[in-house]
């Protein structure tokens, strides 16, 4: 149990894939703009990278090593294509909303990495979790990026239900006299995402030298005993 | 078995079972998907003219409009076919919405632009998004803009549209080109028909 939540705080956080290993920055940038297509396409990524990781780890005993990336492009292709018919028929509006980054999901580098890296090498379980993992982490990354582009853009907050296309709710945080319209432009995903980026880099590097100095406290006092 | 036979035939054999997977989801989705769009359709009619319940029954929709494909010229620019409401009084013509399809920035015949444009005392009454697969926020800004540019807009007047639609760009920065290629033209097609019957009825 504990090496299956290890895999999970790992794929989601440890190495999370926007925020660590920057994979799949262009449809995190161009769907952050508002939390309901953030979701979204969270969600749709979510759906492709479990079902991939559990059909290739499925199959990784037969899949012959010579022709693997173009079986699992095969894999990663007709899921997103899956997904796709499924929410055109089941949420439009969303379908609309997410335009051509949802079938470039194909293309997402985080999908076939999670397929080459951990699912052709470990159990279906273990890999639907790192599935889950990841995409947890990739869902958690474009909410943050959306909450703060939408609230700084707009000045307020809306979430709409993707089945229903009614809004959950619509805030408004700050009048939208003040609001920078900047950040819900592409110039703004990359600002935002640069900021968050130098901030997370800042406070592990004090988490890490905070490490470092108990530890050679420690030593030290050691040392005394 | 020789190498050169196997592996084609293994990846031939997951492409053959992926084919099967993605037409048995075609199979259930498709049908859903259609009857989906033709009541988007059928909204966008009404609220294209703003014909609420009121206004609904003192209307006649032209039974052959909508079921007619668009004359040639039309159909060229990517006009499939249009729906006509008269006014039951004296038959005169009270609004027209055209559907149509042309491909944007997304060249593949399968994502194109799905439309409805729709008229009204002489201007252009609204733009309505069907579907799409622009980028979100280049042609997807542009194309769920559209309604507020163009509505009001007189259907006679092509400099007047264009300059609403060089404005919006210049306002906002934005260059959607690919989105527009097909999609400018077509707009303008349907409101020269518009105009055409106008001046035929009068």
């Amino acid at each position: 149990m504990k090496q299956k939540i290890n895999i999970f705080i790992s794929s989601a956080f440890s190495n999370n894939s926007t925020f660590v290993l920057l994979l799949g920055l262009c449809s995190i940038l161009a769907t952050s703009s508002s939390l309901s297509s953030a979701v979204g396409m969270g969600l749709a990524v979510m759906i492709v990278l479990m079902m991939t990781n559990l059909i290739i780890s499925l199959l990784r005993k037969i899949i012959p090593a010579e022709i693997r990336i173009p079986v699992y492009i095969i894999i990663i292709a007709s899921t997103v294509t899956v997904v796709d018919m499924l929410m055109k028929a089941f949420t439009p509006e969303l379908t609309i909303t997410l335009g051509v980054y949802l079938q470039l999901i194909v293309v997402n580098c985080i999908i076939m990495a999670r397929a080459e890296v951990f699912a052709s090498k470990n159990k279906p379980l273990d890999s639907l979790i790192d599935g889950f993992g990841t995409a947890f982490g990739y869902l958690i990354s474009i909410i943050v990026l959306s909450l703060l582009r939408e609230i700084i853009g707009t000045g307020s907050l809306t979430f709409v239900n993707p089945f229903t296309n009614a809004t959950v709710f619509s805030w408004t945080i700050f009048d939208a006299r003040y609001a920078i319209s900047l950040m819900v432009s592409n110039t703004g995903a990359f600002l935002i995402l640069g900021l968050l980026l130098a901030a997370i880099n800042a406070l592990s590097m004090l988490i890490s030298s905070h490490k470092k100095r108990r530890k050679e406290a420690l030593i030290a006092k050691g040392g005394q005993g | 078995m020789n190498k050169f036979v196997k592996l084609p035939l293994f990846l031939a054999t997951v492409a053959l079972i992926a084919g099967a997977a993605l037409a048995s989801v075609n199979y259930f989705t498709l049908p859903i998907i259609t009857r989906r769009e033709q009541m988007a359709l059928d909204a966008g009619y009404l609220e294209l003219l703003e014909i609420d319940e009121s206004k609904y029954a003192s209307l006649n929709r032209v039974p052959e409009s909508g079921t007619i494909a668009a004359a040639a010229e039309l159909s060229a620019k990517g006009i499939i076919d249009y729906v006509m409401y008269e006014n039951k009084s004296d038959d005169s013509l009270f609004g027209i919405v055209y559907n149509g399809s042309v491909s944007g920035h997304n060249k593949n015949p399968s994502n194109p632009i799905v439309f409805q444009v729709g008229f009204r005392d002489g201007v252009f009454a609204g733009y309505n998004n069907v579907s799409n697969q622009e980028t979100p926020t280049y042609g997807g800004v542009y194309l769920n803009d559209l309604d507020d540019i163009i509505t009001g807009l007189p259907a006679d007047d092509e400099a007047a549209f264009l300059t609403a639609l060089n404005q919006y760009k210049t306002d906002n920065s934005l260059s959607v080109t690919n989105t527009e290629r097909n999609l400018v033209p077509a707009l303008w097609a349907a409101a020269s028909h518009y105009i055409s019957l106008l001046e035929d009825a009068s």
